[in-house]
Order: structure tokens, then sequence, then C-alpha cells
């Protein structure tokens, strides 16, 4: 393990990034509040651990994927709006285009159309400055965050599968397992897709109402 | 040259708008060791390396690309040229300036100055734009005048430069700071493309985010302050926010451009922790502004108010001055739309 990166993101962590993320979670809250159905908004910064886990990660020809982790892994703070429904990520989307400048979005979904697996909205935004506390340098902050937007469906598949398939002891699931996180986003993805028709049907609002 | 700056290359750029820019454009490179400490250029290229922070306030973010991945061909180029300050990187640069300019502008004289800031990098990419002028000669006991067909000049109002200051080159560079001296006229297509262009860039903070937190600070600074002069301070600035709609400003701009009093601009500064947002740049985005400003509301000595939105408010009562004392009528007509109860407080 690289134990200075590690001190120097720990220390990082430590005393500043754990309330940016706080922060930035009012602060999205905030922007999107006249958005109806936000069931939560959520922000932390990345543990230690799992930075510099990402940090020492190889490429597919074996060689060091990151040459400037401080700068180039975007999610050390990271955010996550969840909504209800699936036109909802639409509608949250034009307002975090509105308030925010991105330098990525893009709709994760697996790679081919008959494949079941991760499902989500994901943004890499300029950390906006009120977020960062005055007495902190900026020069050693990251600049940006990543954003995830995700249905209640979206959001609870892939919490337990985070749970699930990230254990130590399943670190190579049999086929019978993977078919079964598959299934299990198969079902996600269907329950999407009615709750959705039937907002649509039901016509609801895009605004709260006051 | 400034000790922190290593090189300058500089190219003649023209309107090309539609092409990719001329193959072959010549250009000229300057490096400490060829400029006398001296010279007159010397002290022009370390003005415009070392003044850039000052000059260069209004920060702007470089854009993805149209898929969405964080791809922007200017900070290509720009990174290039940073990795391996030559002529040929620079030309790149100078080409795409070309490519992007429309005949309306004049050819201008593009400036690219790299060198360093600390321990970061640093860039600066700024084009003077061409004049005629007239040189005068003082001779003894005569006057001779030359005219020059093409002067480049820093002070012209057309003339444009970008800072870019980042210790990544690989995660890095992907904002900066840009001085566009006519942001604020009314010619959007001249205006537009030395930032969207260009740098293929945009302004960091969004018209949006700047309007909201500017109006809500009015809101918030209006409903805490206690002297009716300085609520209407207030609410006279934001019913007069208009007149900025579309131009760049600030939380300070705005102040002095409405000359608000010290109380008025106290309680306003009161809304931000961080007084650094205070000169944070943005485009005023008049009905964004509008959603949040503060509702002008008129209270009475009798337990009466009133109140409307702050931009129609003077349309829709007509105050009427009954004495010297400060007593009024104030009149509305309409259709009643509802009523509604509320806790008194």
């Amino acid at each position: 393990m690289n134990t200075e990166l590690f001190r120097r993101y720990h220390d990082a962590y430590e005393n500043h990034l754990k309330t940016i993320a706080l922060n930035l979670q009012d602060h999205i809250l905030e922007q999107i509040s006249e958005y109806p159905r936000i069931d939560r908004v959520t922000a932390r910064a990345k543990e230690p651990r799992r930075f510099i886990q990402k940090a020492e990660k190889n490429n597919v020809e074996g060689i060091k994927k990151y040459t400037d982790p401080l700068n180039e892994i975007f999610d050390q703070v990271g955010a996550r709006i969840v909504t209800y429904y699936l036109s909802d990520v639409e509608g949250i989307r034009k307002l975090i285009d509105k308030y925010f400048k991105f330098i990525e979005s893009s709709e994760r979904e697996p790679e081919s159309d008959m494949q079941f697996g991760y499902f989500g909205y994901h943004y890499i935004l300029f950390l906006p400055d009120e977020v960062i506390p005055d007495n902190i340098n900026e020069k050693f902050c990251p600049k940006f965050f990543e954003l995830q937007i995700k249905t209640l469906m979206q959001h609870a598949w892939s919490e337990a599968q985070h749970d699930l398939a990230y254990k130590p002891q399943a670190s190579s699931l049999s086929k019978e397992q993977k078919r079964k996180f598959a299934f299990t986003s198969a079902q996600a993805w269907g329950a999407d897709k009615i709750f959705d028709d039937l907002a649509k049907e039901l016509d609801l609002p895009s605004v709260k109402q006051v | 040259m400034s000790s922190d700056l290593n090189v300058v290359h500089s190219f003649l750029v023209k309107p090309m708008k539609g092409t990719d820019g001329h193959k072959h454009l010549g250009g000229t490179r300057f490096t400490k060791n060829q400029l006398s400490a001296k010279s007159n250029l010397n002290e022009l290229f370390s003005k415009l390396f070392d003044n850039a922070e000052k000059e260069c306030r209004i920060e702007i973010a470089l854009n993805a690309n149209s898929a969405g991945a964080a791809k922007n061909d200017f900070r290509d180029l720009l990174i290039n040229y940073i990795k391996k300050p030559t002529l040929a990187a620079a030309r790149k640069i100078a080409t795409r300036l070309e490519s992007v300019t429309t005949n309306r502008s004049s050819q201008g004289l593009l400036f690219l100055a790299s060198g360093k800031k600390a321990s970061s990098h640093k860039v600066v990419v700024a084009r003077f734009p061409a004049e005629e002028g007239i040189r005068a000669n003082q001779g003894k006991g005569k006057l001779t005048l030359e005219f020059l067909e093409e002067v480049f000049l820093k002070s012209h109002r057309t003339y444009k430069s970008a800072l870019f200051v980042d210790s990544s080159l690989t995660g890095g560079f992907w904002s900066g700071w840009a001085v566009d001296k006519q942001l604020n006229s009314q010619d959007t297509e001249m205006s537009n493309y030395w930032i969207t262009d260009f740098l293929a860039g945009d302004f960091k903070n969004t018209a949006a985010a700047g309007s909201k937190m500017l109006a809500t600070a009015l809101r918030e600074a209006s409903k805490i302050a206690e002297n009716i002069e300085v609520q209407n301070e207030i609410a006279s600035a934001a019913t007069l926010a208009k007149k900025l709609a579309g131009k760049m400003t600030s939380v300070n701009q705005f102040a002095k451009e409405f000359g608000l009093s010290d109380t008025a601009l106290a309680l306003i500064r009161k809304q931000f922790p961080k007084p650094s947002q205070l000169d944070v740049s943005f485009q005023l985005d008049i009905s964004e502004f509008q959603r949040h400003a503060p509702r002008r509301t008129m209270r009475f000595n009798n337990g009466a108010s009133v109140s409307a939105d702050t931009e129609v408010f003077d349309k829709v009562f007509e105050v009427e001055e009954l004495n010297d004392l400060g007593k009024v009528r104030v009149t509305a007509e309409g259709v009643v739309q509802n009523q509604k109860l509320s806790k008194s407080k």
C-alpha cells in the first residue's frame, strides 16, 4: 500500500472531506427542493481504505489506472439523490443541469440490452465553492464530486448488491449467484417501469403543490 | 521575462470560421534567453503573464463533449502544449482560434505564455485585436505622422484573455479564468466565440445558481432588516434588477450598481458565510432571480399589510401621500382570486 498517499488522503478525509460532504448534502437539497418526489439526498466522503483500493487498481493492461489519484479520482466526495419514479430522474436532471456544471454526464446501464445489472444516472460535477469551508485551502480540496440519481428501486438494488457482492467471500461469484443478482435487477427494472407508467397515467405534478 | 514565465508563442490569427484554419500558420517563439531583460516586449510579456490573475476574473469551466464524456478538445490541445510547448503544439491552438473566428472580427495577435506558478503549470492565452493607428514623431520643429494599418492593442474593447493554472496534467485543467470585454455587450455572437467556441467552455457558476444565490440573499437580508428604509432600498434594487438581465454581475457589483447603503450591504453580506462568494461572477438570469427575489410587503401601523412580487408592486398599488407624517393611502384594483388565513407571527 502507498502509505504516503494513504496518509495524505486520510488527513484530507478527517480535516475537510467529511465536512464538505455534509455541506454538499444541504446544498444539493436546497437546489432541488422544489422537486416533489425526493426520497433522500445523501453525500459522503470516500473512506480512506476504499480510496486506496481504487487508487491501486490496474487497468486491463496491468498498468496502474491512476498516475495522480488525488487529482484523478473524482468520487472522493459522492452524493446520491433518490427519487420515486424513472421520469423523476429526468426532472431532477434538469435542475442539476441548471444549477451545477458537469464534466461528465451519463446513463449507467449494463453493456448489453439483454443483460440486467446496475442502472442509474451519474454525473461528475464541479464542487460548488460554497460547500468548501472558508478556512480550508482549496488547493487541497477535490475539484469535483460524483452525483448519482436513482429511483428507489435502483437504490435498493445497488445497496443490497453492494453489500453482498463486495464481501471478501464474494470475490468469485458462481454462475447461479450472478444470475440471481441479474434476476433481482430485472425485478427492480420491471417495478420501475410499472410505477413510472402509473405515475404518468395519474399525471403526477413536476413541482411541489403548495 | 518574468522569472516564472518560460516561453511565449505568438501567431497572427485570421477570421476563418467554418474552416480548419491555416495548416501552416507561421508563428514565433520567445524564450527567456532571447529577450534582453529591459526590452519592451519582455516587459509586455511579463505583464501579460504576471497580471493575468488580476485581469481574468470570470471563472470558466470547460465543457464535456457532446456525448457527455469528460473530454474537451481545447483542454487536450492546452495540455499537449503544456507538456511540450513547441511551435507545432501552439499552432494547433492558434488554428483552432482561426476556425471559430467570424469575419466580423478583425485579425488578431494570439499570445500563449507558458510557465509556472509555485508547483503548478500556468498558461495565459490572450488575443490582441488589430486596430488602425497613427504614429506621431515629434522632430525638431516639426511633427510627422505615419499611418499604421494594423496595431495590436491590449486595451481595446475586444481584447480577450484566459488563464489556466493547475498542478495535474491528467485530472486538472478543467477550469480557468477569463476576461472578455465584450461579455456585457448586446452582440452575443461576438462575445460568445471566445469562451463558448474557442475555449469550449462556459461560466463556471451557472446563471441560475448565481441569480438564485443573489435573490435569496436579498430576500433574507430584507427579512432581518429592522429599518423600513433599508427594506425599501433592498426592494428597489430587486425591482431594478431587470436592468442587468443577461449581464455579468456579482453580489458586490450588484450592490455597487444600485448604490446600496452600508447597512443594507452588511445585511446581505451576513448571508454569505464565505466572503469570497460576494465576488463570484455570474450572468443574471432575471426570471430565476425574480422567482427567488423578496416579495415587497408594506406594513402599516394599523395592522394592515399589502404585498406583491417586487417587480410589479409599483404597478399594482397606487400609493398616495396624505400628509408629511408619512400617512399614505394604498389602493389596488382587481378580482379577488383567493384569500389566505395564516398565523399572525
